[in-house]
């Protein structure tokens, strides 16, 4: 979870903006420097807009969406405390991302540590029905062998849109295939799987 | 709940300086001229400064702290924000001046017997030497942690904190050096190594309880 200290010339300046574009990379950057500058509105503009990104950064990876207002909060706080920080010069993105990064592994550490201290009696361990019933457990082994047995492409696709749940947009990125070209990879896997588990 | 604290927010914001790097090196080298100065003046060049300078210990003694320094500091200003990370080419100085008493010792075991290395370490002024180096070093920190340290939003505060620690302890040490006729490079590498270590561990102790944010 701790991100990697040492970087590369091709610093974290430089990567692709996963979120956002150009045009509102560029909108945050005239916000948060005239925030820097005491303007409460820009400020208020620039709080306002990031909450759905950091939201939407930090509920892929909470154990629970109950408690994503709270990272959220923790978040909010912290670009405020380091408003400061940010380099005019450099994108907003980055900054703002590195940010919810750390805040995000921080409460996971505080979280799982709470957790770890938390006794639970061995008769009261629900297991799931595919790992109890034997004709589930052969259906998800069906599954997998039958993801396994598809073309690479269109495993690739399978495994990023349906198992790690990325959007159509991010599978696109990943894979370098347009959207629409995903979606009908995904719909052939979808029809094979479909005649292999018949 | 996140609306109102956003409100809260912006009723409590306030026009802040931005961070910028250059202040810190202009502030960092202000302070190198001081603490050199006010040893040139207080306890004035060394005595073979002739010589020194035709064996070159005037210029390596110093020299290998003020890479130090230089390192620190560039290290310093990767980490200071929330986005940083240390870039592999700012660590270059510091391996530079390690490489460079290493060297030192190479050439110096040529010409001194390992008794007469180790002799030099009962030196009775190795102890003003210490001190000098850890008082002047724990200033210069005091100076640049509530002029840099205190604003900074690191990811990785234990370390930033070690990086200022060894950036004052460099300072002092190198500036020291020009007052100083101890060229012995383990003389160099114990009492100037240690009080450059503990202003470092200091640092990161310090760090981690007071640059978390």
């Amino acid at each position: 979870m701790e991100p990697s200290l040492l970087i590369s010339n091709a610093s974290l300046y430089d990567r692709r903006m996963p979120y956002g574009n150009e045009k509102q990379e560029k909108r945050w950057q005239a916000l948060v420097v005239k925030a820097q500058s005491g303007d409460a509105a820009s400020y208020q503009i620039l709080l306002t807009e990031i909450v759905p990104v950091i939201r939407r950064v930090v509920l892929r990876s909470l154990p629970s969406p109950d408690i994503t207002d709270d990272v959220v909060q923790e978040v909010l706080l912290s670009v405020h405390k380091a408003l400061h920080t940010y380099d005019s010069e450099r994108p907003f993105t980055p900054w703002l991302l590195a940010i919810v990064n750390f805040r995000k592994t921080d409460f996971l550490r505080q979280h799982y540590a709470s957790r770890g201290n938390r006794q639970v009696p061995l008769e009261s361990v629900e297991i799931p029905d595919y790992l109890s019933n034997s004709d589930a457990s052969s259906t998800f082994r069906d599954i997998e062998n039958a993801i396994g047995e598809l073309p690479e492409k269109q495993k690739e696709v399978v495994e990023l849109l349906k198992i790690e749940g990325y959007s159509t947009k991010e599978v696109s990125e990943k894979t370098g295939l347009s959207e629409s070209a995903v979606k009908v990879t995904m719909h052939r896997a979808l029809q094979k799987l479909k005649e292999k588990l018949a | 709940m996140t609306d109102r604290l956003i409100e809260q927010l912006v009723n409590d914001l306030q026009p802040k300086k931005p961070l910028v790097d250059l202040k810190l090196w202009m502030h960092c080298t202000a302070c190198l001229a001081m603490v050199s100065v006010a040893i040139l003046m207080f306890m004035g060049l060394r005595g073979d400064y002739l010589s020194a300078m035709q064996n070159g210990a005037l210029f390596w003694k110093p020299g290998i702290f003020l890479m130090a320094w230089i390192g620190s500091l560039l290290l310093i200003t990767d980490i200071s924000r929330p986005n940083g990370g240390l870039r592999k080419e700012h660590t270059i100085p510091l391996m530079a001046a390690g490489t460079l008493l290493i060297w030192q010792f190479i050439v110096q075991s040529r010409q001194l017997s390992l008794t007469d290395m180790t002799h030099s370490l009962s030196d009775g002024s190795a102890l003003y030497c210490l001190s000098v180096i850890m008082g002047g070093g724990a200033i210069a920190m005091m100076m640049a942690w509530k002029y840099w340290f205190s604003k900074t939003a690191s990811r990785y505060p234990t370390l930033l904190g070690a990086l200022a620690g060894l950036s004052a302890g460099c300072l002092a040490a190198a500036a020291y050096a020009l007052h100083c006729d101890h060229d012995v490079a383990l003389y160099v590498s114990v009492y100037y190594g240690a009080p450059v270590l503990l202003l470092s561990l200091a640092g990161a102790i310090l760090g981690r309880k007071f640059l978390r944010w």
